[in-house]
């Protein structure tokens, strides 16, 4: 399972990045057990909400996570979690609360995202949509 | 991360700035949080501690008329702002101010399309619009217009201008493609430059003079004012665009590359941006080191051969295209195709020659057509944790001063341990050495050896005669002291208009090495 080989694979290849999660999933409790924090979020997501959170995701996110390996955080995330398993929208175990963490401090290449671009009620809304995932048809750019 | 405050303002200052900051702008756009808001203005790519850069705040005003105020409450407290537009400037400090303490002046707000004129071929923008943006607006409203956009799509159509940066179509050199621009001074008095300045002007975005001193370069790359608005030339899309690529066996080649490049260029034969890009760069972005190698120090030339094998490049890889009618196309590629065939082992290919897959030949195909993307920032995955800098000297366009830049850096780069990762971009008459620096951001001596070779490349390129046509922020001062012909007339003279036109010091001190006489002493 996806949640599985991300945390093997962390921790067997890129220990500085593991204390980063390390330390992230410790404050934020953010990689929950068997991903019933991703049922419960899902389910309370709107469609509206959920189409609002996908146009988010276009305007924001797409330039480096749609699929394929031109992406550069698509590129990433397979190197890390696997080939085919990088693109964002295809995730089954994103929460709110771990994608509200990267967007505003970052990883890697990834840099934090400002208040100012992206305030927090829209991240509370993309952080949902995203956790709401997979999502087979990701909008058009 | 700590809380700091601005240079010389004590914390109830500072409350009280803060308030009324918050007065002007509303409590949601002054960011102080340091767990959350203001990480975000850190510089995630930096060799050196991050302490050094960061801010004690950030204010995002929405308009004109609430920037004015934030300049007035700046004025009262002599608080140091520091002004960034989208904030991507990544690979030469990002959103990070030049020292610690200032308050981030974010622009992002500031983001309407304010005209596209379809019939002249130009848009007018405020700052906070990114290449993607306006790409996509002009997408909507099916204009024939095209973006120029640098590398990174996300950038600012306008900032990225102000730092003199380039793009890849015909329309590459963003100066050169400015006209009309507003801008805001430190008093808050606003100043349309060129025509602008004649009210109810027709030709504000049409012609770029005006009358008397031509001031717009006083804002690119300072710290002069605020530019709130510029008018930016698009090109209307051409009736063909046929990029192509050819693909050099030797290393020395570079030389030869050069020399044919050159009357191609200055008879606009070739009329983007031409790319020169060794094949690390070309790898970079598709593949990683450890697919190849897992030793310490740069990789070794049979792995390199391997590399290039495989994707199908070579030790130099040039990119260009034809644009205009079929007929014009075919006319001019016979002439292009005939210059470079002289250099034996040249291949040559269109779209039809190039795989989908290949990563490399995709994005520059998109980017000769000035359609944003962000690949370009996979040069960092070729390490794990990777993060650059970029070292971009300027030289004539000839093979003896290619060979010798390269050189200069190459063996400077290998023996820090570094792979050489760089390209050529040469634009009317003069040749961008942009020497991608990557190291591991986790690996606090990586950082170190980065920092040093990044310094000992400014002295050795500045002793050969080669200045930086931009920096990241650690090495504005230094790269500012290296022009300084006639006992620094140059920074004297920048200086003189800061004392001038700022005189409270509150606009980017230290913005490419000029400081406001408060803050001119032990400068860092
Ligand atoms: C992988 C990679 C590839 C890159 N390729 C390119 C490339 O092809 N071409 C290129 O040009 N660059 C390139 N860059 C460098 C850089 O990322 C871009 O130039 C980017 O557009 C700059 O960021 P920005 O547009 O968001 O500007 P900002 O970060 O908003 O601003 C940059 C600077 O301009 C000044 N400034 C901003 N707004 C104003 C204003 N309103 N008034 C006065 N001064 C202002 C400030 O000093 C600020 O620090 C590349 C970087 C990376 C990492
Ligand atoms: C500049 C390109 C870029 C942009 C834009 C970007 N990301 Fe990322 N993102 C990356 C990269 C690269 C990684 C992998 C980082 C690493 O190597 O550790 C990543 C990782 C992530 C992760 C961690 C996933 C995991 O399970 O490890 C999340 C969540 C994420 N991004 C969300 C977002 C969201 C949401 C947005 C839009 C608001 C966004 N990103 C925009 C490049 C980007």
């Amino acid at each position: 399972m996806m949640k599985a080989r991300f945390m093997s694979e962390v921790f067997a290849g890129r220990c500085a990045l593991a204390s980063v999660l390390m330390s992230a999933t410790l404050m934020l409790g953010i990689v929950g057990a068997g991903g019933t924090a991703h049922a419960a979020s899902a389910a309370a997501v709107s469609p509206e909400a959920l189409e609002k959170g996908a146009r988010l995701f276009v305007k924001n996110c797409i330039m480096c996570h749609e699929r394929g390996m031109d992406n550069p955080g698509t590129a990433a995330l397979s190197y890390l979690y696997g080939k085919g398993k990088g693109a964002l929208a295809d995730r089954d175990n994103l929460t709110p609360d771990f994608v509200r963490y990267f967007v505003r401090n970052g990883r890697g290449l990834m840099p934090a995202f400002r208040t100012g671009e992206l305030n927090d009620e829209e991240l509370k809304v993309l952080a949902e949509y995203l956790s709401a995932g997979p999502h087979p048809a990701t909008p058009e750019k | 991360m700590e809380s700091v405050l601005p240079p010389g303002i004590k914390r109830e200052q500072f409350a009280a700035l803060l308030a009324d900051l918050k007065k002007v702008v509303g409590r949601e756009f002054v960011f102080t949080d340091t767990q959350w808001e203001l990480p975000a203005y850190n510089d995630a790519y930096l060799t050196t501690p991050a302490e050094l850069h960061q801010p004690s705040a950030a204010v995002a005003p929405a308009n004109v008329e609430e920037l004015q105020r934030v300049l007035e409450v700046a004025r009262h407290y002599k608080a140091p702002l520091w002004t960034i537009s989208t904030g991507k400037n990544f690979a030469y400090g990002g959103p990070a101010p030049r020292k610690a303490g200032y308050i981030v002046l974010d622009l992002k707000r500031m983001n309407r399309i304010l005209e596209v004129n379809e019939k002249h071929g130009y848009a007018v923008v405020e700052p906070g619009v990114s290449y993607m943006d306006l790409y996509r607006h002009l997408q909507k409203i099916g204009s024939k217009l095209w973006v120029d956009c640098a590398a990174p799509g996300w950038g600012g159509v306008l900032p990225n201008m102000t730092e003199h940066g380039v793009g890849y179509t015909p329309y590459g050199d963003h100066v050169t493609m400015q006209c009309g621009m507003e801008v805001m001074l430190a008093d808050g008095t606003l100043v349309q430059t060129g025509m602008g300045a004649l009210p109810g002007s027709q030709t504000n975005h049409l012609y770029k003079y005006g009358l008397g001193p031509s001031v717009d370069g006083l804002f690119t790359q300072s710290n002069f004012g605020v530019v709130t608005k510029v008018g930016m030339w698009l090109m209307p899309e051409p009736p063909g665009y046929r990029p192509y690529m050819i693909t050099f066996e030797k290393e020395s080649d570079l030389h030869a590359i050069t020399e044919v490049l050159r009357p191609l260029k200055v008879n606009m034969l070739i009329p983007a941006v031409a790319m020169t890009v060794e094949m690390l760069w070309e790898a970079a972005v598709q593949i990683t080191r450890r697919d190849y190698y897992t030793g310490k120090g740069p990789i070794p030339d049979s792995v390199r051969k391997k590399m290039r094998s495989d994707l199908k490049i070579g030790a130099w890889n040039f990119y260009g295209a034809l644009y205009g009618p079929p007929p014009m196309m075919d006319n001019t590629w016979e002439v292009i195709h005939d210059a470079f065939a002289s250099i034996p082992g040249a291949k040559f290919y269109f779209d039809e020659d190039r795989s989908k897959d290949d990563v490399a030949w995709q994005y520059r195909k998109k980017l000769g057509a000035g359609i944003p993307n962000m690949t370009e920032y996979n040069v960092m995955n070729w390490i794990p944790n990777g993060a650059h800098i970029d070292f971009s000297p300027i030289s004539p366009v000839t093979g003896a001063d290619a060979t010798k830049q390269y050189e200069l850096i190459r063996d400077r780069c290998n023996k820090a341990g570094f792979d050489y990762c760089g390209e050529f971009a040469v634009g009317w008459r003069d040749m961008h050495h942009i020497f991608c620096l990557t190291f591991d951001r986790n690996d606090a001596k990586q950082k170190a050896r980065a920092n040093k070779l990044f310094g000992d490349l400014v002295d050795a390129a500045a002793a050969a005669g080669y200045g930086e046509y931009r920096t990241h922020v650690d090495f504005m001062d230094r790269i500012a002291g290296t022009y300084n012909w006639n006992d620094s007339a140059l920074l004297r003279m920048h200086e003189k208009v800061k004392d001038v036109v700022d005189p409270s010091g509150i606009l980017s001190p230290g913005k490419m090495g000029i400081w406001p006489k408060s803050m001119r002493k032990g400068k860092a």
